[in-house]
Formats: C-alpha cells, structure tokens, sequence
C-alpha cells in the first residue's frame, strides 16, 4: 500500500498505462485539429469583416467565382473582388502567419531557456527591430536622399522606398540583437541566467538609440514610430505575403523538429546531455530560428506583443508541455488571438483601423484571467 | 546551424536585389499619350492620368477648401477629417453631396476610400497624411494618390495644379481667376497703402507660431510675407538653420543670439484663442523668451494674429491687419469684413465665424490684452 | 563492460576540484563514491558521465575513448542523475520517465519505448503517479521519478549522485535494495555517490573515498570503510559494529569545538 505525502489512488496495470499514454496522444491531436478547424473559420469570417460591410453574397461570389464562373453570379459592387482578395485576404494571412510565428517563437524561447516568463522579445529583438525602424523613419532622406520619398516596380507591383528601407533596417537590427547575444554567451559553460542577462542589456543599449531618434525626430515622424511599436496589420500586400510565407514555414517545421530534444531540456542541461543532446548547439540553433521567425513578421507589422508569452502559456494549460504538440498548438493559438484581435481593431473604430496591440492585450488579458480563474491550476493532467 | 540561416537571408537578399534592379529600370513612365495630363506634386512625385479627374476623396482641411474655390466641389465623393469641428466644416464646405469620416489619416482604411468610387486622393505631403503603405495599397487598387499641401506657400501652385488635372475647363479656369485676382488685390492693396504712407515704419520683429515654440526665419512664407511691410526679421544673417521654416526660441542658444532690446515687433501666430496665447505668454514655465525684456513688449508692440488669416485660402487678411498694426487705419476700398466675407461666400459657409477674434495686442501699459479686429459679419 | 577512468583532473575557473583520480568500474559491480562536503563526489560523478570535460585524463569504456563517442551511443550506455533536477511546468511522471527512451527514438516514442517506461515506473513504484505534474511531488517522490528515467535509459553504467537524499528511511532502504538487483540480476554497474557511510557499507561492493580532490582509498567495501578511514577523512571516531544482521559504524567521537556527548 502506498502511504505517502500526495495520496497515490491506485496502481494501474501497464495495458492501461499504455492506453492513458495513447488517449494524451489523441486528445491533442483533437486539440491541434478543433484550434485548426477555429482558425480557418474565423479567418473566413474576418474576410467578411471590416471598414466596409460586404454582404455574404457578395462574398462567396468573389471566393468561389474563379472556379465555377458559370455557376456563381458577378458581386455587386466591383470594388468588392479588390478589397476582399487585394485588401482583406494578405491581411489575414499575414495576420495568421505572424500569431503562428510568435506563438512558436515563444514556445521555443520558454523552452530553450526553462522559463516561463520569457518571449520572443526577452532577448531585445523588439527593442533592436524598433531601433532600425526610428533610424529609418527619423533618418531615412539623411542615409538615403530623396530616393526616400520614391516608389519602385517590381515585376508590375509597386513598392514605396520609405516602407522597403524600415522594414529591411527592423529586420537586420533584430537579426542583430541576437547575433550579439550569441557573441556574448560563446562560452561553452554559459548559465542560461547570462543568456537572458545578455538580452536585457542589448535591450537597454537600442532604447537609447531609440530615445536619440525620438528626441531628433519631429512630430510626424515621431507619431509614425510610436505606431510601428504599437504594431499594426494595415495595408498588407500580397508581396509582403511572398516574402513572409516561406521563411515562417521553413523555421517551423525545423523547429518543430526541433521540439523533441526541447522536451528533454526542460529535465535540466546535465540531463540533456547525458540524454544525447548538445545543449549548446540546440540552444543556439533554436534562438537562431525562432528570432529569425519573429523578425520577418515584425519587420513588417511593428512590435505586437502578448502572443509570444501567453498563447504557449495558454496552450500548456490546456494539453500539458510535450513540446511536439506545444509549438503547433501554439502557433494556432496565437493565429487566433491575433485573428480575433485584428477583426476587432478594424471593426470598433471605423472606418479608422485601430493598432492592433490595442485591442489583443485586453482581450487576451481578459480571457487568460478567466482561463486561470475558470480552471484550478491543477495538479494532474 | 548557420545553412538555414544563411539560406534565408540570401533568399531574402536575392529577391531585395532583383527587384531593386528591375524597379530602377521600370521607373520611369512609360505610359505617356499624348492627351495624358501630367503634373508634379508636393512630394516631387511626377502623377499622370490619362483623362481629367471627376471623382476625388480628400484628406484633411485644406484640400477641400481648394476645391471649392475651384468649383469643383461636387467632385469630392468622400472625405477624412480629424476632429468632429472640422469634419462639419469640411461638410459645409463641400455643400453636403460627399460623406466625411472622422478618422486620422494613417489609420483610415483603404477600403473606405476605395468604395467611395474615386479616382484620385488628395492629401498633405508630409503631415498628418496618408502612410507610404496606404499609398502603396491604394495605388495598387487603382486609385491615385496626389499630394498637395493646398495650403501656405503653395497654396496657389496647389490650386494650379489641380485645375490641370481636372482637366482645366472655363469654368475651372474662371473661377480660379477671379479668387486669385480677388486675392492679389487685396494684397497689392495693402502694400501699396504702406509704401504710399507716411508713416516711419522700420525697426526688427519677430514672428513666432506660439504652440510650437519657435520663430519664423527668412526662408519662411509668413516671414516675408511681413518683411514687406518694410520691418526686418531678427532672425535674419544671425545664423540659424534654415533648413526649416522655424527656429526654437525657448532654449538657451536663442537667447545669446537675439538680444531682446533688438526685437521691436512680435507677432504671436495661433489658432487657439486668445486666452490660451494669454496663457502662454503669462507663464514663466514656457520661458517664454524674456518677452517682458523686449523692445516690443515695453513699447506695446505685441501682437496676437489668428492662424486662419495668416495662409490659406484667407491669406490675404493678414496683408490688411498688418497694414493697420505698423501704419494705422484702414486699407482703401478692403475691410478686413468684406474681405472674410467674401471668401465666407466663396467657400459657401462661414469658415471663418462671426465674432473671431483677429487681432489683439499686448504690451507693459496692458498685460491683458486688447482685442483689436475682430470680425463682425454683415 | 569495463569503465576506465585514469588520472582525471576537474575544475571550476581557477579552483582544483579533483585531480589525478582513477577507478575501474566493472559490469555487475555496485561502488560508492564517499568523501565530505566539498570533496568533488557530485564534481566526479559528472566528469565520468561526461556531462563535463575532465581538464586532464582519460574516460575509456572497452578501450574506447567516450569523448569521442556519438553522443547518443554513449547516452544508451552511461545514465546519469543528479542530486537535483529541474522539472518544467505541466510534464508527468509518465512523460518525465519516457524521456529516458530519448537516445533510443528519433523523434517519437514507439509502443516499446512506452512499455519500458512503465516497467521503470512499475519497479520504482511511481506508476501511481503517472498524470501527477512533477513539479508538484514531493522531494522523495521526484528522486524515485528521476531513478525510473534513468531505469527506463537502460544503461550498462548508472552514475548517482545522492539518490536517497530526500527519501525518508523506508525508501531509503527500497531504492538501494533495488539499486542492488540492478546490479546483480541484470548485471549493470552502479557509482553512486552517498554521504551515509552506512548505507555504502551494507550495500555496495567497493568504495572510492575523496579527500581534498584526491583519491583517498579505492577497493573493496570491507577494506576501504574502517576506523582509520573514517578518522581520518570525517573526523569522526567510529567503531564498526557487527552483529547477526551485518555490520554499521557507531560514532563516539568527533574532532569540533562543541564538546562530544554522543
């Protein structure tokens, strides 16, 4: 008989066992697939949504038009086709591919350093991303000229230099940042207590470049920049979609790869090791990817925050810290956060759109609270 | 490890620099027909539409006033302003026919304006305007985007320009006349009856846009609209940048460059009231440049000038007001009334209301202030 | 198999930890590591499972060098678990112990790895305990999750560092005993390092003593565990005992500044 501190019920026979390991297995399976399911529906309804009201009609009409042109009638309005598939649809890819990217991005970094309170940012990726994109806005004509003010074609699609030069300048900054975490952690015998350290302090250092540039900025500019640091999903084109798209799948599904040795790091760096890891190359590997991932996102969106940390505390709540199904799980979540999130913020104010911070961190702020409330943090899975 | 990284960013930089080099060799345009209306905006952009306008949407105050002095009013289908006053301003001005949003200019939705059917938007260069994304994703939907200031120095070119693209009709073209006659007039006036009196006018002034704490210099449009009422600006050949139009005078450096005995006139330009440019000036935390230690000050040679006749459509109002603070009286034949009215007419609602107060003036015999013009509608 | 460690020297920046330390290590051989507080027990322990470089000397396992092992061959061949583990938010017992399937699975885990994850959860009695978060478990509880990884990484050499710590007497004793039958039903080898000299004495088959970084003795338990030994490196004056049950060490005397009353 067991007789101990925590009150074992029974024994259970090892065929059950295995079922009980079996049954985890399907229910976030099911999870992973409802959290899929949720997301193409609610992506679906957010191409209805917006400054303009499309009647559903209409809707269906231009989706489906292309493949049944017989079948389905014209929409009434032209401009119609153009806002749901120019204007709408990058929208809510890009939208998707960024709650996906900091979801797996947090995941990744929660895991990696064995802590939960860390994001996609604790390293100073948004500090160092915010940074180039003030150097831009506040001195772009001084690096670039008047060439600043122009737009140029490519393959027909036109692209205005300003946007071009502060997206590149956030992206290599953020590259940056980690670039020089990785510098200074090069020690092998590193604590991961440096590694954060380390992010802390390049943090502070891009937030005085980022006070310099405000303070010589004027009032346009300097607007301009507390927008991109609120982050925003406004006028998202399909080329962005070009860019963003391959690099998010590319890193996540390395990442997910990724995720089984995660699993065992979370027993410790000596465990790890002795379990056949190289902890060192996996952190490395895994800090690299997961900011890169983060980085081609907001480059283009400005600093959206919240997702990284909550959607895989939320996820971890729900199917438990078994990185192999974390990281999608998380990637959903944070999909849909940042979906629900982006339809309200171009919905409550219109027909201005609303950043889209705004709005997600009381949403998901509300509904963490009633997730923690709601269930009783449990001491079994 | 460093494969995929590598991979990514010289995917990333392949597309960077294939698209730079296909751009730069696309840039120029090539669609030009020969009835294709071209013109240059604010921003140095070259706009070329093959037929004239009819549909625009306009953002901001000022565009929509030049398009009623134009007449062309009706072809403002939508409209953006950014408080709930000047969206019912920018309402009457436009006669009603076009919806008008309240929304900041960055974050008003493409879609909106897409749906309003125009071909063209109108809008600032450089403030409180369209984003370079809007721009991007408007002229990808087919809509053009022209920016115009229409107001200040370039109120006048604005105008000219958007005659042209609207095709440059008679009508078009005799309503711009008979404002910018009505207008050169008006200024012609004023300076004549200057350069015609008496008066000894000379002396240093400086005129300084009280909200934003700095002086107007050489290079700028309302400094040498003053100027040629025969005083000199104190900023002038002491230095300053003047790669804007204005100079901070709140910090230490300022104050060793000017000397307040030197500065005989201030002009106070705002468009916030009189109380509030009370405020100001009373307030010893602006450091509100030692006024009280200026020529101007103790000579009671301060002055309140409302921002709305200042540049603009109601530039030429402040010509007038000039004329009666450094020579005294009243230019022949213009009443500062008339003149506003007119324009009121013009713009078909009393932009400028009843009561305004154009003009007071400050000094050490009167720290309260004097209301000097105001206007009183007919 | 045979586990060679010749001359090993460790640190830690400028400190000296451990230097010129050697032992053999043979299948079916259970052998204690003993030393005082600070004499380098936990320090040795992760130089020979190479979880850290030994500075000088040589790790050999049949004459091969294990830095120069595929780090998954030589996880299937050394486990390791140390006197205290991390254990992230929301991972079972269930997950914690199948982790130990980690160098035998690429990705995931087959229906063999899971049963043997069970069978070490079984025979360490925390089946039980499957669902239960371990963050949540009790000390002695996590210590017997821990040993059932290692159980489940099926080893030829486990290295312990201070198992039984947290465990209270009864599983004490239940965890050495089944130490024991790993070592002589399944002939694995086991170096554990303890700080009860009582425990070493009944249980294991040789002892290496540490004292100030060197080897003090090595050789088997009855030779290495004597009075003279315990003076010497504790401190402490003890008789050893023996009655019809086996032998334990009964102090009288210790060398302090607070006076003796035992």
């Amino acid at each position: 008989m067991e007789n101990n501190v925590g009150g074992e019920v029974s024994r259970p026979g090892a065929e059950e066992l295995v079922k009980v390991y079996a049954g985890w297995s399907r229910k976030r399976l099911v999870f992973l697939l409802s959290m899929s399911l949720g997301v193409a529906v609610v992506s679906v309804l957010a191409l209805c949504v917006g400054a303009v009201d499309v009647p559903l009609a209409d809707t269906v009409s231009v989706l489906f038009r292309g493949l049944m042109p017989g079948l389905i009638a014209e929409p009434s309005n032209p401009h119609y086709a153009t806002i749901i598939t120019e204007m709408r649809a990058p929208r809510i890819v890009l939208t998707v591919l960024t709650g996906v990217s900091l979801g797996i991005a947090g995941m990744v970094m929660q895991g990696l350093l064995r802590n939960p309170l860390v994001s996609p940012f604790t390293l100073g990726v948004s500090t160092a991303s915010s940074f180039g994109a003030a150097m831009s806005i506040v001195f772009g004509t001084a690096l670039f000229g008047t060439a600043y003010y122009t737009s140029f074609s490519i393959l027909g699609m036109t692209f205005s230099f300003s946007s071009f030069s502060t997206v590149m300048m956030s992206f290599v900054f953020g590259l940056c940042s980690i670039a020089i975490v990785l510098f200074l952690t090069r020690d092998s015998n590193v604590s991961r207590s440096t590694v954060i350290l380390s992010g802390v302090i390049i943090s502070y250092i891009f937030q005085a470049g980022i006070m310099f540039a405000k303070y010589a900025s004027d009032d346009d500019q300097l607007r301009e920049i507390a927008l991109w640091m609120m982050g925003g999903l406004s006028n998202v084109t399909w080329s962005t979609i070009v860019i963003v798209l391959p690099v998010v799948l590319v890193c996540g599904i390395y990442l997910e790869k990724l995720s089984s040795d995660i699993n065992v790091l979370s027993s410790g760096d000596d465990v790890a090791r002795n379990l056949g890891i190289d902890v060192r190359k996996l952190r490395n590997r895994g800090l690299v990817f997961s900011t890169l991932i983060t980085t081609v996102c907001i480059a283009f969106t400005g600093i959206i925050g919240f997702i990284g940390l909550m959607a895989p505390h939320i996820c971890r709540m729900l199917i438990g810290n078994d990185s192999r199904y974390l990281l999608p799980a998380s990637a959903l979540m944070g999909a849909a956060i940042l979906l629900i999130s982006d339809t309200f913020s171009r919905v409550v104010m219109r027909p201005e759109e609303l950043p889209v911070g705004i709005i997600m961190y009381i949403i998901g702020g509300i509904f963490f609270i009633w997730l923690v409330c709601g269930k009783k943090l449990g001491d079994r899975a | 490890m460093m494969n995929g990284k590598i991979i990514a960013l010289a995917a990333v930089a392949v597309i960077v620099v294939a698209g730079l080099g296909t751009g730069i060799w696309a840039l120029s345009n090539s669609d030009n027909g020969s009835d294709a209306i071209q013109i240059v905006d604010g921003s140095g952009r070259t706009i070329t539409s093959e037929e004239p306008l009819s549909k625009v949407f306009t953002v901001g105050n000022n565009s929509p006033t030049a398009m009623r002095l134009l007449g062309l009013n009706g072809s403002v289908v939508g409209a953006s302003s950014t408080t709930d006053s000047s969206v019912a301003m920018v309402q009457s001005v436009l006669g009603g026919q076009a919806t008008v949003w309240k929304s900041s200019a960055s974050n008003l939705s493409t879609e909106t304006v897409l749906m309003t059917d125009a071909d063209a938007v109108i809008c600032p260069v450089k403030s409180m305007t369209m984003s370079a994304d809007q721009q991007t994703a408007l002229e990808r939907a087919g809509v053009l985007v022209i920016r115009l200031d229409c107001n200040g120095d370039s109120m006048f070119d604005d105008l000219r320009k958007l005659m042209v693209l609207f095709g440059d009709t008679e009508e078009v073209h005799a309503a711009f006349d008979a404002y910018n006659t009505y207008y050169q007039d008006v200024v012609s006036a004023a300076l004549s009856a200057a350069e015609s009196s008496t008066e000894e006018v000379t002396g240093d002034f400086m005129a300084c846009l009280v909200a934003s704490g700095w002086a107007y210099n050489e290079v700028s449009a309302f400094g040498g609209l003053i100027e040629r009422f025969g005083i000199t600006n104190v900023l002038k050949g002491k230095g300053f940048d003047t790669s804007g139009v204005g100079n901070s005078y709140t910090t230490d450096g300022f104050r060793e460059v000017v000397d307040p005995s030197d500065v005989d006139y201030i002009l106070l330009r705002s468009d916030k009231g009189l109380d509030a440019v009370y405020t100001m000036i009373t307030d010893s935390s602006v450091e509100y440049m030692e006024c009280e230690s200026t020529s101007a000050y103790i000579n009671d040679r301060m002055y309140y000038l409302h921002s709305d006749i200042c540049s603009g459509a109601y530039g030429c109002v402040a010509y007038l007001i000039l004329y009666k603070i450094l020579f005294g009286g009243e230019v022949e034949g213009f009443s500062e009334d008339a003149v506003i009215d007119h324009i009121n007419r013009l713009m078909g609602t009393p932009v400028i209301a009843d009561g305004t107060v154009l003009c007071a003036w400050y000094g050490s015999s009167d720290t309260s202030g004097t209301v000097l013009v105001t206007y009183d509608a007919p | 198999m045979r586990f060679e460690i010749k001359g090993l020297g460790q640190g830690y920046g400028d400190r000296t930890v451990l230097e010129d330390v050697s032992l053999s290590a043979e299948s079916g051989e259970f052998i204690t590591v003993l030393g005082p507080n600070g004499s380098g027990k936990s320090t040795l322990i992760r130089t020979i499972c190479n979880v850290m470089s030994p500075r000088q000397g040589s790790l050999e396992i049949d004459g091969r060098a294990v830095g120069g092992m595929d780090r998954k061959e030589l996880a299937r061949i050394v486990s390791y678990v140390p006197q205290t583990c991390a254990s992230f938010g929301y991972t079972t017992v269930f997950e914690t112990v199948l982790m130990g399937r980690r160098p035998y699975s690429e990705w995931s885990y087959s229906e063999d790895d899971i049963r043997k994850a069970i069978d070490a959860m079984k025979v360490m009695s925390v089946d039980g305990l499957h669902d239960r978060y371990v963050s949540n478990l009790s000390g002695g509880q996590m210590q017997r999750v821990f040993i059932a990884r290692s159980l489940a990484q099926d080893p030829e050499f486990y290295l312990f560092d201070e198992p039984t710590s947290s465990l209270d007497l009864k599983f004490q004793l239940e965890s050495m005993n089944i130490m024991r039958s790993m070592v002589k039903e399944r002939g694995s080898c086991l170096i554990v390092a303890l700080h009860d000299l009582n425990l070493a004495l009944r249980f294991s088959d040789k002892v290496l003593v540490l004292k100030d970084s060197h080897v003090y003795d090595f050789g088997p338990v009855s030779e290495v565990i004597t009075p003279r030994m315990i003076a010497e490196v504790y401190g402490v004056r003890a008789d050893i005992v023996e009655n019809e049950r086996g032998r334990y060490i009964q102090p009288y005397d210790y060398i302090g500044t607070v006076p003796c009353d035992l």
